[in-house]
């Protein structure tokens, strides 16, 4: 309990670690999510089924399975290893993409294929351009949307097996709030641990908090 | 609505001016930085918050600690993915070195571990005269021992131990956890059960938990500790040079004074033992 | 007479199936014409090849004398008013909705915010700027579809079953504003309906159509001889 008060430096530099981490990996996954859920929703191809199907099994990866993946490409010996992610924020920040993107694309599909038909019909007789309309399109479903990017935060942000493979939980560097609880549950200290995941809590529901305060006043 | 418009753009405009701010500065890490493998009970000890900083100072550089377990420690020395490897196994040291993965491997220090249990000591161990009879103790009363099943150096001591006297351990009394020393030690003291455990670790718990020493002192309880560089001949791009530096530096007179001088809890944990060269 | 449509064999498809089958039709400009058919006969896929929004398979279409091809689609679509059975509104305010046709034209904030607040005086729903558009009743929604058309001055207006889900009154107010365009500023209007008072009242010229085809008398083919076709409005 002492520690939320006290000011100790070493747990906000790995509470800001841990949001660096997570909002960069959700802005990224958004910024290619999100189009990429609208092209699929609107365009009828050929396999179109089957990439859906990927796209919910993708949804449920497991994180050490991306973990153990991106070590293979990151390290020194692997192909990406000149790269020289591996243990940095940055190795983290990707895997936590590659994590979030699927389920970032998926709702945002979701979210579209649920928007009435007439929209779409609605944007190009008012002579919209496609991109005009794909900006409406968005704009209309900007609530599924905006939990669909608040859904993959709370998944990169709460993820442990990602950032200790690819970050190594370096002290002062790589060190994010879940791998320290880790860390101190391993050593024993439960009481720090659960300190520490009271604070992850905390930031969590702070920044839903936030979304929640932007989409009402997005309402009015 | 004018005025609403207008914070949702602005508040939409402060928060992708955060996240570019975000990756930019996680891009952004060009310092020098050294990187050791090590093993979470070296980590836990304390001693590289106090070892590590007048090297970074001196140098200019940023050790990045990844304590894992003896096993990936040297895996990732293998890999390539560290530049010095510091672990206390020396079986696999040497192996490692041996195969030619590690070169410049110096002693550094020792630490020693100790068989903690309950008060009751229902396998009567207390009296041993050897670590190898108290574990043949242990195996003949099918008392509970916690194992930490986790190939660190700790198991590895362990499975050295029961190979010297003999016995394969089986049975519902050896509990392999898996997991850390802390960890390992809390179970032990939930069970009343009997480990082997680092003193290090087991003085930075010992307020909380309640197992006594029932053995300690027997030379093949010690715990040499060896730093190794990771052989730049098969991975070019390791930093070697301020590897042997950092190995020059542990093993020089002023790491050595750091080593014999850290206490916790008032005892030093950690006794130099590198020699002159 | 200037025409302001000129369609000749234009066949439209969807997936296979021949929704619509027009050897030739010609559509004066500044007239107001009724599409009658029952349900399925084809007049909402006239409508939508009308305005642009789908390409027929083979034929043409003529556009004030403008041959339509894949490139000018856009164009022709900004030329043409549409209203929709069903309005779909989009989730902001009434102003909103009906600006956002002019912003998308490039036209700066300001001068559409007038634009806009204009047309929605002219059908009777001043003083609606900021209501959310959802919550209107069908008849005021019908009218704000109907604001966010015109506010585009498109040459052509063309409605499907504007009047069918809505009360008399309300029913009749968009029959008053589409007479006054037509009077007033000589716009050409296509109206589908299967509603004999409002061809009655509205039509200058009446286009039948059963199974996608143009015919001369509905009443000849059993399937198209629709029960709704004496109905009076509600």
């Amino acid at each position: 309990m002492g520690l939320i008060v006290s000011l100790d430096p070493e747990v906000y530099f790995i509470v800001w670690t841990s949001l660096q981490v997570a909002g960069s990996a959700t802005v990224l996954a958004s910024i290619v999510g999100v189009p990429l859920g609208l092209l699929i929703a609107l365009n009828r191809f050929r396999g179109k089924s089957a990439v859906l199907v990927v796209l919910n099994t993708l949804m449920a990866l497991p994180t050490v399975v991306v973990g153990l993946l991106f070590y293979a490409l990151l390290s020194r010996q692997g192909p990406l290893g000149d790269l020289g992610l591996l243990f940095t924020p940055s190795g983290i920040t990707l895997g936590l993409f590659v994590l979030a993107v699927p389920t970032v694309v998926n709702l945002s599909l979701a979210a579209i294929q649920a928007l009435d038909r007439n929209l779409f019909l609605t944007c190009k007789l008012l002579g919209a351009s496609l991109s005009q309309e794909a900006v409406k399109i968005v704009k209309e479903a900007r609530f599924a949307i905006t939990a669909a990017v608040v859904v993959a935060f709370g998944r990169v942000i709460s993820e442990v097996g990602i950032a200790m493979m690819l970050g190594g939980n370096i002290r002062g560097f790589t060190r994010t709030m879940t791998t320290a609880i880790a860390l101190e549950t391993a050593k024993g200290e439960f009481e720090l641990g659960l300190a520490l995941g009271t604070i992850l809590l905390s930031v969590a529901l702070a920044v839903n908090a936030f979304l929640f305060l932007l989409q009402r006043s997005g309402k009015q | 609505m004018k005025y609403e418009r207008c914070n949702l753009k602005k508040s939409f405009l402060t928060w992708t001016v955060l996240a570019a701010c975000m990756i930019v500065v996680s891009l952004a890490h060009s310092e020098t930085r050294l990187r050791m493998s090590t093993t979470t009970s070296t980590e836990a000890s304390g001693l590289l918050t106090v070892l590590l900083p007048p090297f970074e100072k001196a140098n200019n550089v940023k050790v990045d600690v990844i304590s894992v377990g003896t096993g990936k420690a040297l895996k990732l020395g293998e890999n390539g993915d560290v530049d010095v490897v510091f672990v206390h196994a020396r079986p696999a040291e040497d192996k490692f070195v041996a195969d030619g993965y590690g070169v410049d491997r110096r002693d550094v220090m020792h630490n020693d571990f100790v068989i903690v249990g309950p008060k009751s000591d229902p396998a009567g161990i207390k009296g041993a005269k050897s670590a190898i009879e108290a574990f043949k103790l242990l195996a003949e009363g099918k008392a509970d021992f916690i194992s930490r099943g986790d190939n660190s150096g700790t198991d590895q001591l362990e499975k050295q131990l029961w190979k010297m006297a003999g016995i394969t351990p089986k049975g519902k009394w050896y509990i392999e956890a898996g997991q850390g020393m802390g960890a390992v030690l809390q179970m032990a003291y939930d069970k009343q059960a009997y480990t082997l455990t680092d003193r290090g670790t087991y003085i930075a718990h010992e307020g909380k938990i309640d197992l006594p020493i029932l053995l300690e002192g027997d030379k093949a309880l010690f715990n040499p500790y060896g730093i190794i560089a990771v052989n730049p001949k098969k991975h070019p791009k390791v930093q070697y040079d301020l590897a042997k530096k950092f190995i020059e530096y542990v093993t020089g007179p002023e790491g050595q004074k750091i080593i014999a001088d850290f206490k916790v809890k008032g005892k030093q944990l950690f006794f130099p033992d590198a020699e002159k060269q | 007479m200037n025409l302001a449509y000129e369609i000749r064999d234009l066949r439209f498809s969807y997936d296979n199936s021949t929704a619509l089958f027009i050897e030739e039709l010609l559509i004066p400009s500044g007239r107001i014409v009724a599409l009658l058919g029952p349900n399925g006969s084809g007049k909402t896929t006239l409508l939508h090849n009308l305005a642009f929004l789908v390409v027929p398979q083979t034929g043409t279409i003529k556009f004030f004398g403008e041959l339509q091809t894949h490139r000018n689609l856009l164009d022709l679509r900004r030329k043409v008013g549409l209203l929709l059975q069903v309005p779909y509104l989009f989730h902001e305010t009434v102003l909103a909705n009906v600006m956002w046709g002019l912003r998308v034209r490039g036209i700066p904030r300001n001068r559409s915010r007038e634009i806009a607040r204009a047309t929605l005086e002219q059908v009777g729903l001043s003083g609606f700027e900021k209501r959310f558009a959802r919550s209107l009743s069908g008849g005021e929604s019908q009218r704000v579809a109907l604001a966010r058309a015109l506010a585009l001055e498109p040459e052509v207006l063309l409605l499907d079953e504007p009047t069918n889900h809505l009360d008399k009154e309300s029913a009749e107010r968009i029959e008053e504003i589409v007479i006054e365009l037509n009077r007033g500023y000589d716009k050409t209007v296509v109206i589908a309906t299967h509603d004999a008072q409002t061809v009655q009242k509205l039509a200058h010229q009446v286009i039948n159509l059963c199974d996608g085809r143009m015919v001369n008398d509905l009443s000849s083919s059993s399937s198209c001889a629709d029960p709704d076709y004496n109905n009076s409005r509600k």
